[in-house]
Order: structure tokens, then sequence, then C-alpha cells
């Protein structure tokens, strides 16, 4: 089955859909003319994310925020970190060496806890309803920033199970920039040009598609057909860099440090992706909603997200390009100081963390605190508007200015009465 | 074990007294001479009560707490007094994380304890403040899953998340290792000689001479794991030999997911000989969770204690060469251990609060955040 959108799953209008993406027909049109090397070095200098999303709730106290020895401290001993005086859970032990690297905020203090409304709420930013959906932050970065000059899709997620084009993301923006989903880490389906087929062979065979696509277009509105195209276009753009899917050639010992694992597959296909260009990459994980034996699950998962975000970070940084790349790794909420009967924790948005690194944030912070039982922030916490304030600001994008037009309608970036987070700055 | 009782002679077993705790508890046992009970808890602890017989009944009622506030109607049922109180002493310290297992010496008063972070300790038990006869702050690189006790008090098993099996002397001198496989989560005594069992993340059992260091068998216990997600998920959770050796069981979840961890509670049992699979017992749904501690009563029969999704518990009793249970007792929540007194009259479990989960914070007028406590209900079995 092809997993890539359908024409009539989309409404972009021509008109929205060239002036969104003028910027990135501009680079376009630039990076065609451009050597390798010029455009390799101008993508360096462009900005890029990595968003990394453990779908359910990681424990915020098996991870970034242990409380060893109290009563919600669970079983697990902390180690130091290459921070002094930081300490993160036993489970941690790569991220530890990291932590030079790393910003946590250890008082995130959101609203939602549940998961059907928490995860679409976290990824918009909670902002003041305003009667329309937000985009997911990677759908924002896509609209403001476009794609990069390599011309690949603005926002890529490479995620388990199923892949296909996720316009929901998109919000009030519109299909277009919605995620281009990359199921267990590989490209769709008959993405690349079959071998049968030679260059010239798929050559005219992508004439032929256009000449047809014109031709459907005259008959019907563009709304119904622009997306799809600027889906396909994207995609194509893919089969010339199948090598960012291939992870079999990579040296084994770059293989043990990511991890052989679902997570680590994926952290190196986004690696790949980020080092190719693609704007916004976000690596999902799921199973992280651990009511059940917590403390076992934990000590299964958590350390096969340590090894892969720890080398990757490792990795962007030996390439330079952590300098411009905003990475960042959270859920939609912690878990539950209080342990319960099934010896899990639940859902818990009081009072949790987050790690970013990279562009624009402050290496080797850690922001904020929470009590000695990890029940509540020390002082004021910060909502998710904050946190993305501050993502905007570490990419140079002012929230406080910067509005989205959403059909005349101004709308502001992110929540209007939340700042960013000053100390979690540059 | 003597011949077990036909199903028509057994009496329920009737709950003494339920007796709270400001904390959760991992495991409880009672002393070999009957007068003591101890208990591993969440908080880095043993909890230790004097077992008081008490003189025979009398008027006073024992009421639940809430009713404590307000008066009985006059006509109101009254339970009878419990004939047998648990005085609380003070607490052994000096652990860290969890103490999610103790195991008394059968003879000496020695009591040992191991946990989560790697300490291994011998603890002369009586007394106001017991101080540690030994103590090994590393005697595993980490959580300490499982400790037991040779039937002779020679040795002490344990193992843990470093994937490690060790034996030492009960004067806390190792004797042997092994090097497992994955992370191992049990670990028990054959009753003679120098073999212990064990068992690891993926349902591998294996038994293992300490005295060669060679392994004696596999048993394939695979289905109390799976793989869920990112997520290994084990459902083992004990392993005990019955029948003087002869048969060996295995205990835990059948897993059908992770992050809730779904799975129904189950048994299985072995010919230890042969390695062979002999029956394989499930007890309930997906929500019922883990067979998480076996005894073996006097008169041949098994009393298992299951804890699954907030709520769920279950006390089971079953014969080890019948298909089912011939009582489950419901209505404990989340039982965690069980423990048999050594008169075999009576037993206790460690089990949980009522609505123990909960998304968010919970309200409390006073704006407090109870942790979950887990109660000690005290159990006569009926002669």
């Amino acid at each position: 089955m092809n997993p890539l959108c359908k024409p009539w799953e989309h409404t972009t209008s021509r008109r929205q859909f060239l002036g969104a993406s003028a910027g990135a027909l501009a680079f376009g049109a630039l990076g065609g003319m451009i050597s390798p090397q010029a455009a390799e070095a101008m993508r360096k200098k462009e900005k890029q994310v990595l968003f990394v999303w453990l779908d359910g709730g990681m424990s915020q106290l098996e991870s970034w925020d242990p409380k060893p020895n109290t009563e919600f401290g669970g079983p697990f001993r902390t180690i130091k970190t290459s921070v002094p005086g930081t300490h993160f859970s036993e489970l941690m032990p790569m991220c530890a060496k990291q932590a030079h690297r790393l910003c946590v905020v250890r008082n995130i203090a959101t609203k939602d806890n549940a998961h059907s409304s928490g995860v679409a709420r976290i990824q918009r930013g909670d902002p003041k309803n305003r009667g329309v959906a937000y985009p997911f932050f990677g759908s924002a970065i896509a609209k403001l920033m476009g794609p990069t000059a390599s011309k690949l899709p603005a926002y890529a997620w490479v995620k388990p199970g199923s892949g296909g084009f996720k316009a929901e993301d998109a919000g009030f923006l519109g299909p277009k920039y919605g995620s281009l989903a990359f199921g267990d880490g590989k490209p769709p389906e008959d993405l690349l040009r079959h071998t049968s087929l030679t260059v010239e062979e798929d050559e005219e065979r992508n004439e032929l598609r256009d000449m047809l696509n014109k031709r459907y277009t005259a008959q019907r509105r563009p709304t119904f057909t622009e997306a799809s195209s600027f889906v396909f276009d994207s995609a194509r753009e893919l089969m010339k860099r199948a090598d960012v899917f291939d992870t079999t050639k990579l040296p084994a010992k770059d293989l043990d440090r990511y991890g052989r694992t679902e997570i680590g597959q994926h952290m190196m296909v986004a690696r790949n992706m980020l080092e190719a260009g693609v704007r916004f990459v976000k690596v999902g994980s799921y199973g992280w909603d651990t009511h059940g034996d917590n403390f076992n699950a934990s000590a299964s998962l958590v350390p096969k997200f340590d090894r892969a975000f720890a080398a990757i970070v490792e990795d962007l940084a030996a390439t330079g390009l952590l300098d411009h790349t905003l990475v960042i790794a959270m859920s939609e909420f912690g878990r539950t100081p209080r342990i319960n009967g099934h010896v899990g924790r639940d859902h818990w948005p009081e009072a949790w963390s987050i790690a970013m690194a990279g562009c624009g944030v402050k290496a080797g912070a850690v922001v904020g605190a929470t009590n000695a039982l990890g029940t509540d922030v020390k002082d004021k916490g910060h909502d998710i508007g904050a946190v993305f304030h501050t993502w905007f600001k570490a990419l140079g994008i002012d929230s406080k200015k910067v509005e989205y037009d959403n059909n005349s309608q101004p709308l502001p970036l992110a929540h209007d009465d939340m700042e960013a987070i000053k100390e979690a700055l540059v | 074990m003597s011949d077990p009782k036909p199903a028509d002679k057994f009496v329920p077993p009737k709950e003494l007294k339920m007796f709270p705790n400001d904390r959760q508890l991992c495991v409880a046992r009672f002393s070999p001479c009957g007068n003591f009970l101890a208990a591993g808890a969440m908080e880095g602890t043993v909890r230790r009560w004097s077992v008081v017989e008490k003189p025979k009944p009398a008027v006073d009622v024992e009421l639940p707490d809430d009713s404590k506030k307000k008066p009985a109607p006059k006509n109101a049922k009254q339970p009878a007094e419990s004939p047998v109180d648990l005085v609380p002493l003070p607490h052994l310290t000096g652990f860290n994380g969890w103490v999610q297992n103790i195991a008394f010496h059968p003879k000496n008063k020695v009591l040992f304890a191991a946990d989560t972070w790697g300490k291994l300790s011998a603890v002369a038990y009586e007394g106001d403040a017991p101080k540690p006869t030994w103590e090994n702050a590393t005697a595993h690189d980490g959580w300490i899953r499982r400790l037991a006790i040779s039937a002779d008090g020679q040795h002490l098993a344990t193992c843990g998340r470093d994937q490690f099996v060790r034996v030492w002397t009960t004067a806390g001198k190792l004797v042997a290792e092994h090097r497992a496989e994955e992370e191992v989560f049990a670990v028990t005594f054959a009753p003679t000689g120098k073999v212990i069992a064990f068992g690891d993340l993926k349902g591998r059992v294996k038994t293992w001479d300490f005295g060669t260091k060679q392994l004696v068998r596999d048993f394939d216990a695979s289905v109390l794991f799976s793989v869920s997600r990112l997520q290994d998920v084990c459902g083992l959770r004990v392993v005990t030999f019955i029948d003087g050796g002869k048969s060996l069981l295995v205990g835990g979840c059948e897993p059908a997911g992770g992050g809730f961890l779904e799975g129904a509670p189950v048994l299985v049992k072995f010919d230890t000989a042969t390695g062979k699979k002999q029956t394989e017992w499930k007890f309930g749904a997906a929500k019922d969770g883990f067979v998480l501690d076996v005894a073996a009563h006097p008169d041949g029969y098994l009393l298992l204690v299951t804890s699954g999704q907030p709520g769920s518990g279950k006390i089971i009793f079953l014969r080890p060469g019948e298909k089912e249970p011939f009582f489950t007792h419901t209505n404990v929540a989340n039982v965690h251990s069980v423990t048999l007194h050594p008169d075999g009259k009576r037993f206790a479990v460690a089990a949980m609060n009522k609505a123990s989960n909960g998304n968010g914070r919970p309200k409390t007028a006073d704006g407090a955040y109870p942790g979950n406590t887990s109660p000690v209900h005290l159990f006569e079995i009926p002669a």
C-alpha cells in the first residue's frame, strides 16, 4: 500500500502554496545552481531541529530528575554527569557523559494529564484558544523556515509502525506543512526507482505524471492537487538520497553506540537526515506509558533512549551540526511520584523535565528544580507555551513579534502571556 | 509436605486483622521462631513487628479506621478481635533504594536483607537497635532482585540487574558466581545439595551447581517474556522447588504488552530432572498481572499471591497436582508478598491500599500528596 497522501486529503490553495513556499523555492532554485560543496556550506549555516518524542511519558524520576532515597525515589541510584553537581539516573550513563552539551529543564509544569489531548496540546504549544488548531512544532518550523537548500522535506518524522503523510500535524497552516512520516525508519514503499527502470525511463514516467497532473488540475480546483504534488516532489528528492535510510553500511561501532534497537536505528536515520539537510526531524518512540511495573520497564526503555540520544548529540557535536541544530527530547508529561499498586507510575504534568541541546540553548545548564520529593516545581514552573517561546528564540525567531497569517487572521506563534525561559538560552 | 487435604475439608481462611503501614512494602517474612514479622520497604528500611499472641477473646471490637470516628450501631455485627497482634519495633536502617528481599536464617537469629543499590547485609534482628553483623555494599552492581537462603542455613544466593547470580556463605563470603545472559530476576536453592535455580529476563531458567560451577539444566519459561515495542517485558518473578526438589515452579506474568503491563498471572511446573514442562496454570485475565510470591503449606498446597492493575490482587490456594485452584481470595488489592507462619495456621500478606493509582495530583482537602501504603493482612487458616 502506498503510504503517501491522496489528493483529496489536501486543501491547500495554489496561492497559499506559492506564498508560503516562496522562500523554499528560492532556496531550491539556488540549490540547483551552486556546487555541492557550497550548498553543503550553506546548509551548515541553516538551522535545523531534532525533536525526540517519547510517547506515553518518560519518567523524570528515572531519567533527568532522580530523587534517590526518598519516598517516591524508586529503586535506582544516581550517577555523576560531566557537569559537576548534576546527577542523572543510573539508567542514563551515556547521556551523563554528554551533560555538558545538554540543557535540562526540571521545572516543566503543564496542564493536561491525558494522552488523547495532551500529545497534541503539548506539540501544538497549548496557546490561548482562538478556535483554530495550532500546528505541531515541526509544522510551525516547516512553515516559518521552510526546507533547507537541500530541498528535502522540511518536516520528517521517523517513527515505529506505519508511515505516510500526516497532514493533521499542520493545523491551520494547511496540509502542506504536515509531516512526512517514515514508518519503521524506512522510505515509503515504491519511493525508490525500481531496479528494472532505467533513469531515462523513470524520467519519462515523471514527465507523463506531470502532464497528467496538469490535465487533472486544469479540470479541478487546485486545492485538491497542489499539496499532493508538493509531497510527491519532496519525496522525489528523497529518491536521490536513498542512502539516508540505509544504516547497514555504517560501521559496527556506530551501530553499537546508537544501540541495535528500534530507537537506535531510527536515531541513525535521523542523523543521516540532518546531515542531508532535512530541516526538522522528529524521532518518535512508543511504549513509554509505564502505568505497570514502571521500574523494570524503565530499566529496559531508558537505557535504549540514553544510548541513542547520547550518540546523536555526540555525533552532531563532532560534525559541527550541533551548533546549528536545536535538539529536544520530551514526552507529553512526566510520571507520578506516587507508585501505584502495579508498581507503576501514572501521568504527571505537574513537575517534569525536558532536555535540550545545541543551537541557542545553554550547554551544561540545569534550569529550575523540583522539591525534595519531586512532587512540585520549586518557585515558578514553565508551561509548554514558555518552552515554545524558548525554542523559537533559540532558532532566531522572535515569537513575540512574528505572527502567523491565518487567512488574514493574525495569530501569535506561542502563548501570548508566556515568555522564553531565559536561563535556558545563550 | 504432607498429603493434601481433600477440597471438601478445606475451610477458607479468615482475615484476622489488617495492620496499616505508612509506606509501601516489597516483601514480608515471618521469622522461623514465629515471634517476628519483618518486611522490606520501598523507603529503604526493614520494618519489624513482634508477633504477640493475645489472651482469649475479649469483648472489645476491632473496627475499621473510618468507623472509629463514630460509634458503631448497637445492633451492628462486630468482628471478633484478632487473637494475634503485630507490635511495631524500630526499623532496621542503613539501606538504599528499596529493600526488596529479606530472608531469615533457619536456625540463628539473623535476618539477611538486600537492597536495590547492591547492598547485602546480615542483622541480628532481635532488640531495639540491631546492628549488622556484616554487610557488603557492593554485593551486586545495583538492584538485587532476589535473595534466597539454603535450607541448611549455610548459603545465601542473590541475583541482580547486573546479570550475576552469586552464592555466599551466610557469613558473607562469596562462594561462587555465574554471569547469566540477561538480568536475573529470581533465584532459589534446591532443598538439598549445591544446586540453585535462577530465571532471567527472557524466561530462561537454569539450574546451576555452585559446587562444580556447572550449569545443570535449562527450563523454558519464555511464556513469561515478550517484546513490546521498545520494551523487553519480563514476567518472571519467582522460582521455587517443591516435592523435595523433584519439581521446579516458575511464576510471574504472561505479558500481553509493556507500558500498562497487562498480562495474566502464570505458574509453570517443570520436572527438575528432565526440564520438561508438566503443568502451566493461568490465574485470571490480563488485568491480573503477576504471581509475585509463593509459599508452600505443610499440608501440601501452595499459597500464591498476585498483583496486577491497581486494585487487582488474589491469594490463590493451589494443589500442585490439580488443574485449578481450590480457593481464591480476592478481597485484597495488589498482593506483593505472602509468608506462612511456622505453625502453618496463619499467614500474612503485604498488599496495597485501595485506589492506589490516578493521573495527576490527587485532590486532598489539605493539599497534601499522599503516597501509597502497604497494609499487612493477617489471616488464619482454620484447622
